[in-house]
């Protein structure tokens, strides 16, 4: 109790614990995160699609089927739910998330930074409300959910440019690394064959990395750390995705 | 002799040490305020968003026969109000200044969220698609905004939480880092969905 009373203020002052907060579960392994939501058969289906989707465009779209959102606010929580995934890569921010909460009667479309040109708040809105409410408003959930599923990757398969080419900060660290590496290699290959040429055998007993230049050794630029990739491998795993709170949402 | 030198090297070696560490300290700040600086642009981004949908909105709304002038007046004028303040980041180092920038966005929040509502009644603005499509985008920026806050308020704190720890006050003391202004938890009440009547 006192331990409670010591460690409260400190819960108030840090913004992300709100008392009684729904808790984000955690990342899921497919794309589909189902509370029995939809069925089986319908799960095993939602996450083919999206997992040929990702393999297809590079895009990551995840789809989080929930009985209830516990009082929490709608936006904020598919949102909070969006970033603890970390849905999409982290470079183009180009993750989607469909939210449905069952016993609310609610949905939402997250679409994160990179994509807001692609698919805008309207379109996002559009698609759920014509494609999804309909089934949501009978209880068919498995057709609802394929739909704007398949309403939504049509939209980005339509709209969406080729993946783009990968250049940008991560890669360009990379490769200043790697340069850097071989330049430092270089250098202390140079400095050895110096010293070795000017100071004879001693010095070449005792060079570590001496290089014969006549046997041609040759080591590779490129490491290749892939970084914040997604896993293709059928299953999702979070590319550190963002959102800003893009996308629409909506009732049945 | 020898101790000599060695008292001095121990006292360069002090000094290193406390130089790096400084350093390790300093920059760790600077990083917290870029993040709360770029949280701010992007606050300001989603505002402007706001601020740049009002006008095709009034202009939506205001050719519908004999719509409420008393609604229209007060975006219109919260609006200029909004546009009145140029606002850069020193602004974070002046909690008056802020806090009337926070007030003004507020009572524009308010003004557009009571049209909305207001335009509940008139099922001819309502149905039409320029109206449907303005109604998406501006539910949409509310949101952006609201996110845009949250992340603009965490990073303030994990800022200001920096500068007052100690050592690191001492630091920040030394160095002018100034404890930053955020949003009152208040004012976000204004994204709550529109009261129909």
């Amino acid at each position: 109790m006192r331990r409670l009373r010591l460690a409260l203020p400190f819960l108030l002052l840090w913004p992300g614990a709100a008392w009684a907060a729904k808790a984000i579960p955690p990342s899921p392994r497919s794309y589909v995160h189902n509370e029995g939501v939809v069925s089986a058969a319908a799960e095993e289906r939602l996450s083919r699609t999206l997992s040929s989707f990702a393999q297809r465009s590079h895009h990551q779209f995840v789809v989080a089927l929930f009985q209830s959102m516990d009082g929490e606010s709608l936006e904020d929580y598919s949102n909070k739910v969006f970033r603890a995934w970390k849905v999409g890569d982290a470079k183009g921010n180009d993750g989607l998330l469909l939210c449905l909460y069952k016993t609310d009667r609610k949905w939402r479309v997250e679409v994160g930074y990179g994509l807001e040109g692609t698919i805008t708040d309207l379109q996002a809105g559009q698609i759920a409300r014509e494609q999804g409410v309909p089934h949501f408003k009978g209880g068919d959930f498995d057709g609802g959910v394929q739909a704007v599923v398949d309403g939504l990757i049509a939209r980005l398969e339509k709209g969406a440019a080729p993946p783009p080419p990968s250049s940008g900060s991560a890669e360009d660290f990379s490769a200043l690394v790697t340069v850097v590496v071989v330049v430092f290699i270089l250098l202390m290959v140079v400095v050895q064959n110096v010293m070795v040429s000017t100071m004879g055998k001693r010095a070449r007993d005792s060079a570590w990395f001496f290089i014969d230049f006549t046997q041609g050794s040759s080591s590779g630029g490129s490491s290749g750390w892939s970084s914040g990739g997604s896993d293709f491998g059928g299953g999702f795993s979070g590319g550190g995705g963002s959102s800003g709170g893009g996308g629409a949402s909506g009732g049945w | 002799m020898k101790t000599a030198l060695i008292a001095v090297g121990v006292l360069v070696g002090l000094f290193v040490m406390l130089g790096l560490w400084f350093m390790g300290v300093y920059n760790g700040l600077v990083t917290k305020q870029e993040a709360v600086n770029s949280a701010w642009a992007q606050v300001q981004t989603q505002y402007q968003r706001r601020l740049d949908l009002v006008p095709n909105l009034v202009e939506t709304v205001k050719g519908a026969a004999n719509f409420e002038k008393s609604t229209l007046t007060a975006v219109v004028e919260a609006r200029s109000k909004v546009g009145s303040f140029t606002v850069d980041k020193s602004v974070l180092n002046d909690p008056a200044q802020f806090k009337r920038f926070a007030d003004a966005q507020g009572e524009l929040g308010r003004a557009l969220s009571h049209l909305m509502a207001v335009v509940e009644n008139y099922p001819n603005i309502k149905a039409t698609e320029n109206f449907r499509s303005l109604q998406d985008q501006l539910e949409g920026t509310e949101n952006r905004i609201a996110v845009a806050r949250r992340d603009f308020n965490e990073a303030v704190q994990g800022y200001n939480v920096g500068i007052r720890r100690f050592p690191a006050s001492v630091i920040a003391g030394v160095a002018g880092f100034k404890e930053k202004a955020y949003f009152a938890a208040e004012e976000t009440a204004q994204t709550a969905p529109a009261v129909k009547f």
